[in-house]
C-alpha cells in the first residue's frame, strides 16, 4: 500500500503477495506492473513468491488426500503430476474468482462451438444449458455473480481467450468422457498440444495464436495443452460472462474435466 | 438454508480447521460448532462461508487458550509416529503423515495470525475477507501472507533435506 516511487525502489513481500492474489486494481496494479516489466529482480522476487506459495499448497494438497484419492489417472502420467496432487487440486475450492476443476466438472459437461451445428437442435440446447447452469451457479460460490443463462442467449458458448496476449483456445462439439490439462510451462515460447494418453501421444506445436481442439461424440481422448510461460492471463468466456484465470491457476495445471454424454442426448451426432 | 450451507462448506472448514490446528478431533468439533452457531442466528448472514470461518476462526482461538497444553499434546503425538517409525501400512498411510508431519512442523514458526492468513487464502478468501477475521487492514493481511508464505516454504525446505 506504499505509494513512493517505484522507480526508486522495489516491490516489497506484501505489494507483490497483492499482485499475485489480484488485489491490486486500477493505478496501483499498472504502476506495479509498469514497474515490474523494467525490473529483473522484482520479476525474480515474484517468480519466488510464486513458487513459495505453489510448494506450500502441494505440500498441504499433499496431507490432506485420503486412501480413495490414490488412484493413477492419465493425466497425471501425461503431466509428470502426481495423481495425488492432480486429485487434490481438482477437489480443493478455487482461489480467488479462480476455476478449478469441481465447478467445470459440470459447466464443461459439453463444450460447443458457437457455431456448431448441433447448437441449432433445441434438445441438445436445453441439455447444454442445464449443464452450463449449473456450473454457473457452482462459480456463483465463489462470489463471481453470473445469472443464469437463459435458453435464447449465449451461455452455451466456451472458450478460452487470453486477457492481454494472443492465444485463444476453442473447445468444440460434445466430448464423451476425457480431460483438458492447461499448463504454462512451456520454456520455449511455443504452445504444445499433447492427445492423449499413451507414451506415443501426439505433440503438436500449436501456432502462438491460439487452437480449435474438435472433438467427437464418442470420443475419450485427452488433452495437455502446455502454453508458453509469457501467456499472461487467461480469460474464460461464458456467454456474456467473463472470467479470469490467474498466473496460479495455470501453473497449477488448470483440469477441464468432460463427462460422459448421455446416449440418449436429443439432437446428439448419432442419436 | 443450513442444510446448503452444510453440503457446501464443511468439508473445507473441517479441512481449514485440520490444518490449522494440526488435530482431526478438535477440527471437527469446531466445525460442528460453528454449524451449530449458524443454526442459532436469528438472520442468517448473507455471506455464509465467510461468517463460518469467521466464527471458526475464533473458536480455535478461544480453544488454544483455554487448552493449549492438548494442541501441544495432539501435535506431539503425531509427529514422531511418522520419523521414529512408521506404522505398517500401504506407502500413501507413510507418505500421507510424512506429508502432514512436515506441514504441520513448517508452520508451527508461524504466529497464530500469520498461520491463519495463510490458511484462509489457501480456502480461496479474498484479503478483505481475511483481514476480517482476524480483526485487522486489508493492508496488513498482504503482509502478514508475505512473511507467512516466506517463513512455511523456507521451513518446508529446511525440513525435507532433513528427511
Amino acid at each position: 500500500m506504499k505509494t513512493g516511487d517505484l522507480a526508486a525502489r522495489h516491490l516489497d513481500d506484501a505489494e507483490i503477495v497483492r499482485l499475485i492474489d489480484g488485489e491490486a486494481a486500477g493505478q496501483e496494479q499498472r504502476r506495479w506492473r509498469d514497474h515490474l516489466s523494467a525490473c529483473a529482480r522484482c520479476q525474480e522476487e515474484v517468480a519466488a513468491m510464486r513458487a513459495h506459495s505453489r510448494t506450500i499448497s502441494e505440500w498441504l494438497d499433499r496431507a490432506d488426500l485420503q486412501p480413495d484419492e490414490e488412484r493413477a489417472t492419465p493425466m497425471a502420467e501425461a503431466e509428470g503430476t502426481s495423481a495425488r496432487r492432480l486429485e487434490a487440486r481438482r477437489r480443493l475450492p478455487a482461489r480467488r474468482s479462480h476455476l478449478t476443476a469441481g465447478p467445470w466438472l459440470k459447466a464443461a459437461a459439453i463444450i460447443l462451438l458457437m457455431a456448431a451445428p448441433v447448437m441449432a437442435i433445441p434438445g441438445a440446447r436445453e441439455w447444454v444449458a442445464q449443464r452450463i447452469g449449473t456450473g454457473t451457479a457452482n462459480v456463483a460460490q465463489a462470489e463471481t455473480t453470473l445469472a443464469t443463462p437463459g435458453e435464447d442467449d449465449d451461455a452455451v458458448l466456451i472458450r478460452f481467450q487470453p486477457a492481454e496476449g494472443a492465444f485463444l483456445l476453442s473447445i468444440s462439439t460434445i466430448q464423451a468422457e476425457g480431460m483438458v490439462t492447461i499448463s504454462r510451462t512451456s520454456a520455449d515460447g511455443e504452445a504444445v498440444l499433447e492427445v492423449g494418453t499413451g507414451r506415443d501421444r501426439p505433440q503438436t506445436v500449436v501456432s502462438g495464436r491460439g487452437i480449435q481442439i474438435e472433438n467427437q461424440v464418442t470420443s475419450t481422448a485427452s488433452y495437455a495443452l502446455a502454453l508458453p510461460r509469457g501467456v499472461s492471463h487467461v480469460l474464460l468466456v461464458l456467454g456474456e460472462h467473463r472470467l479470469e484465470l490467474g498466473h496460479d491457476d495455470i501453473d497449477g495445471h488448470f483440469v477441464l474435466s468432460l463427462d460422459r454424454v448421455p446416449h440418449d442426448l436429443p439432437g446428439a451426432p448419432g442419436h | 438454508m443450513t442444510l446448503d450451507a452444510f453440503a457446501r462448506h464443511h468439508q473445507p472448514l473441517e479441512r481449514y480447521l485440520t490444518r490449522l490446528t494440526g488435530d482431526p478431533d478438535l477440527a471437527a468439533d469446531l466445525a460442528q460448532e460453528s454449524f451449530v452457531r449458524l443454526l442459532s442466528q436469528d438472520t442468517p448472514p448473507t455471506a455464509v462461508k465467510p461468517w463460518l470461518f469467521r466464527v471458526a476462526t475464533n473458536l480455535v482461538r478461544d480453544s488454544a487458550r483455554s487448552s493449549r497444553r492438548r494442541q501441544v499434546l495432539a501435535f506431539h503425538s503425531r509427529a514422531p509416529a511418522v520419523h521414529g517409525d512408521p506404522p505398517p501400512g500401504p506407502d500413501f498411510e507413510v507418505d500421507r503423515q510424512h506429508a502432514r508431519c512436515l506441514v504441520w512442523r513448517a508452520l508451527d514458526p508461524l504466529s497464530s495470525k500469520e498461520r491463519t492468513a495463510l490458511l484462509m487464502r489457501e480456502e480461496g478468501f479474498r484479503h478483505r475477507e481475511i483481514a476480517e477475521a482476524l480483526g485487522t487492514t486489508t493492508g496488513s493481511v498482504g503482509t502478514l501472507l508475505g512473511r507467512a508464505i516466506r517463513k512455511a516454504a523456507k521451513h518446508l525446505e529446511m525440513l525435507q533435506e532433513e528427511s
